[in-house]
């Protein structure tokens, strides 16, 4: 078990963040010398600013909201299995989205689209909770999620049906693969309040999620108001799922990963696992869209292949880490 | 019907011939209009303007849905009060046509399925080029018996065409046409035909693409286009592949260029009009 | 004074009462045994002892205050809990469940202060879990998370320790070290309430007895009160008898009774 201490962890995590932030950077149809694009060049600096730099910042956002609410979630249904896009949060937010953006309803307010998702997430986690309940089993809650994200993914496409626009239907490859490409400012600044709100909300239940360790009485008993706590990690999951999927669409398996892959490094412990889990998720997703550019500079690839490219065996191996165990 | 009095006999013979030859006429004629086509069904956008072009109301028994539309189609005044079809099997079945209009686009499955019930279709080829654009015109004409009124109009296009052709200027500018999810149609293309006769460069075709491509933004920001033809009529706005074309990049990041809206009725199908299009982007030279 | 006092307590789940009108009280320095068969209520009537329950009628008091009134860190401090069985989901490491005792007592961002960790040195030296402290504690045997887990409930320096069946499941060697350690926590002024199922446990360490039958209290008082053979056949269905000496009494099941209710 070679956790590292809070501080070390961090700053190694924040170099890959930058790094991988650099290498996004430079990822686009043409070289782009950085340094001289920040000051240089008219027609550089403006590939950076108004091109490359608020992909690469959505990328690093969505990634970070989405590490952290698979955190989040696998902390409180106190299960390694959970994530947002496998308990169909994720496509429920992106239902809530749709909705919103193919029927005008995004038009009406700057904040109305991430409101779609937000309010499409809390519905999913919602769910779960209905579903599965408190003390669900790892059956229990993949079969929810399984029947969470059947509904919610034709729901999508009945959706896109109904909507007028003949270029609706095919758009259903960004909702349910999710993409950054083409992103601008203003998307992220009308996802940035949500997404700041919900890490809020999440940043002060890192000791609670620790504590439930040994369950919902033990923590009661260690002095935590385990119902309002309980719906203050709900409000920031649907919070920062709702806002990432509502611009980007669903990019799965990183809230899955993430946690996964760091657990071991902060000892297991499930409140260390949050901050660490955003850092790492904003790389991987900034990596997977570095890979995506390099890979198909026409942009047809979605965002989210490659995260199922790498999350879908990662999954598979941890099932086959897991049927040793009682289920 | 002959009146009740009774005529004398040499002049009653006379008149019953007349009367015979004046049906057998008729008959005749009414035969030949059912051989070309007394009732034509089109299920195209695109062979409607055709249809409402070269042949008169009567001969039309139906057309598609969009050709009413002033929005897609360039002779929607003309299609106003006519029945509609949705290019569905038992809408044209039903509709009993001599013949039925389809385009190169048209569903495969559908021709198939009404050729194989022994009904007519005639398939207008999509132009690539402005020739296509005449060629796909006297198919039409000769299709629908009008081969005369065919000629006529491709004549008139021609002229017009070279007319303007004379007057080329020395600098050819650098055009883009941007379609909903940055799709730039390329040199084969009748978009880009008309783009070539108006004395535009096509950065699409520049980049190689023969048919279309979709074109990253930061494409075309380091082209710096002299002119971006955004090409969106759809009046529901709400997707993203339209979302894209209003990308604040291409506002800020192109200050030089002028940014016009095409008509699509006039860019989309085999008609005169396109003649019209590229005197309208003459303009912006 | 009274550290938790429960008069009349009424606990219904689903109409049917698990806990009728049930009365008990833990003083300092004290050790009380909460016994009774399967199903009496016992596990209920503690959990309610903690806030863990709500209510159905009657009261529970905390240091005279009703138990409702007291916001949920306040009480962690007077109250530490052990369930029965207590599952842990995560591998985490010995000295971070100890640390978890300290809860009540953590400021939202401050880490651990030099008195969080003084307490945290004493709940490991009381119950010699010093070896342990590097170690997974999902990856300890059975009698070592008993004591990592008293630990923690120890670490929190709540006077009051209310715990389920804490034995259970353990060796005859570690049953005697953790009672033991409840038994010096009284002794220092602390109180310790246990359910318990194994009679002889609760006759040696326990100060006074509470049986409960069928949600009701039978008797209540010290060992040689509450262990009677009639109450034991009519409440348990088993006969006993005391054999041993003085020094060592034992009490043995000798057979189940012929008319059980």
């Amino acid at each position: 078990m070679r956790s590292l201490p809070p501080l070390p962890l961090n700053l190694l995590l924040l170099a890959m963040l930058a790094g991988s932030l650099a290498l996004e950077l430079c990822s686009g149809p043409f070289p782009l010398d950085l340094l001289g694009a920040v000051t240089g060049s008219q027609l550089d600096a403006l590939v950076f600013w108004q091109i490359r730099l608020p992909r690469a910042m959505l990328a690093l956002l969505v990634g970070a909201c989405l590490g952290l609410s698979g955190a989040a979630m696998q902390g409180l249904l106190r299960n390694p299995l959970a994530g947002p896009g496998l308990l169909g949060v994720s496509n429920c937010a992106a239902l809530g989205a749709v909705v919103t953006f193919y029927f005008g309803l995004a038009g009406m307010a700057w904040y109305m689209l991430p409101l779609g998702g937000l309010l499409g997430a809390g519905c999913g986690v919602s769910l779960i909770f209905f579903l599965a309940g408190r003390q669900a089993s790892i059956l229990t809650l993949t079969l929810a999620g399984v029947a969470i994200n059947a509904v919610a993914s034709s729901l999508i496409s009945l959706a896109l049906n109904f909507s007028a626009n003949p270029y609706a239907l095919s758009e259903i490859v960004f909702w349910l693969m999710g993409s950054v490409a083409d992103r601008s400012r203003a998307d992220i600044a009308i996802a940035l309040p949500f997404m700041v709100l919900g890490w809020a909300c999440l940043a002060t239940t890192g000791r609670f999620l620790t504590a439930l360790n040994f369950g919902e009485e033990s923590a009661q008993s260690m002095g935590y108001a385990v119902n309002r706590l309980r719906a203050l990690v709900i409000a920031g999951v649907a919070l920062t799922v709702g806002a990432a999927v509502s611009v980007s669409g669903n990019i799965g398996f990183v809230g899955l990963v993430v946690p996964h892959l760091i657990r071991p490094w902060v000892g297991g412990e499930p409140g260390r696992l949050l901050f660490p889990s955003a850092l790492a998720g904003g790389s991987l997703v900034l990596l997977a869209d570095a890979a995506v550019q390099w890979l198909s500079p026409q942009q047809e690839l979605k965002l989210g292949v490659i995260t199922a490219l790498v999350g879908g065996p990662f999954f598979l191996g941890l099932i086959y880490q897991m049927r040793r165990q009682v289920l | 019907m002959p009146d009740a009095t009774p005529p004398a006999s040499a002049p009653r013979h006379r008149r019953r011939r007349l009367l015979c030859g004046a049906l057998a006429l008729l008959g005749a004629s009414a035969a030949l209009q059912a051989g070309a086509g007394g009732r034509i069904v089109s299920i195209n956008l695109c062979t409607d303007q055709l249809l409402l072009l070269l042949a008169p109301r009567s001969r039309i028994a139906s057309v598609s849905h969009l050709a009413a539309n002033p929005l897609y189609s360039a002779y929607a005044d003309r299609a106003d009060g006519l029945p509609v079809n949705h290019a569905r099997i038992e809408e044209i079945v039903a509709q009993d046509p001599s013949l039925i209009l389809a385009y190169q686009y048209s569903d495969g499955q559908l021709v198939r399925l009404l050729r194989q019930l022994g009904y007519r279709v005639e398939v207008i080829p999509a132009p690539d080029t402005l020739e296509d654009v005449a060629a796909a015109i006297a198919t039409a004409a000769r299709v629908l018996d009008e081969a005369h009124a065919g000629a006529r109009i491709v004549a008139q296009m021609q002229e017009h065409l070279q007319s303007m052709a004379g007057s080329a200027p020395r600098r050819r500018p650098l055009a883009v046409i941007y379609a909903p999810d940055g799709y730039s149609p390329g040199a084969a293309s009748l978009s880009g035909a008309i783009l070539a006769a108006a004395g535009f460069r096509n950065l699409s075709a520049e980049l190689g693409n023969a048919h279309g491509a979709n074109l990253p933004l930061e494409q075309l920001l380091r082209a710096q286009p002299d002119l971006i033809i955004i090409d969106d009529d759809e009046a529901d706005k709400h997707s993203l592949a339209q979302r894209k074309l209003t990308h604040p990049a291409l506002r800020q990041g192109l200050p030089a260029a002028t940014t016009v809206r095409l008509s699509g009725r006039y860019w989309s199908c085999p008609t005169p009009k396109v003649v019209d299009a590229v005197a309208d982007l003459r303009a912006y030279r | 004074m009274r550290l938790l006092e429960a008069t009349d307590v009424v606990i219904r789940r689903n109409d049917r009462a698990i806990v009728q009108g049930a009365s008990l009280q833990l003083r300092p320095g004290e050790m009380v045994g909460l016994i009774g068969p399967n199903g009496a209520g016992k596990s209920t009537l503690l959990r309610a002892l903690l806030g863990l329950q709500p209510l159905s009628g009657g009261r529970c008091l905390l240091k005279g205050r009703d138990l409702r009134g007291w916001p949920p860190r306040e009480r962690a401090r007077e109250l530490a809990y052990l369930p029965q069985n207590p599952q842990s989901h995560w591998p985490l490491r010995v000295d971070k469940v100890i640390e978890l005792g300290r809860s009540p007592h953590l400021g939202l961002w401050r880490g651990l202060t030099p008195a969080d960790r003084a307490a945290i040195e004493r709940a490991i030296a009381l119950t010699e879990v010093e070896d342990l402290t590097g170690r997974v504690f999902n990856s300890l045997s059975g009698g070592e998370q008993a004591r990592v887990n008293l630990a923690r409930i120890l670490a929190s320096q709540a006077p009051g320790l209310l715990a389920d069946e804490p034995i259970a499941a353990l060796d005859p060697y570690h049953q005697l070290h953790i009672m033991e350690i409840f038994a010096r926590h009284a002794r220092e002024g602390g109180s310790v309430l246990l359910v318990l199922h194994d009679l002889n446990t609760a006759a040696r360490f326990c100060d006074r007895l509470v049986l409960l039958e069928r949600g009701q209290v039978a008797c209540t008082g010290t060992p040689c009160d509450v262990l009677t053979a009639d109450l034991l056949r009519r409440v348990y269905g088993v006969d006993t008898r005391w054999i041993g000496d003085a020094l060592h009494p034992f009490l043995a099941t000798t057979g189940r009774a012929q008319h059980h209710p």
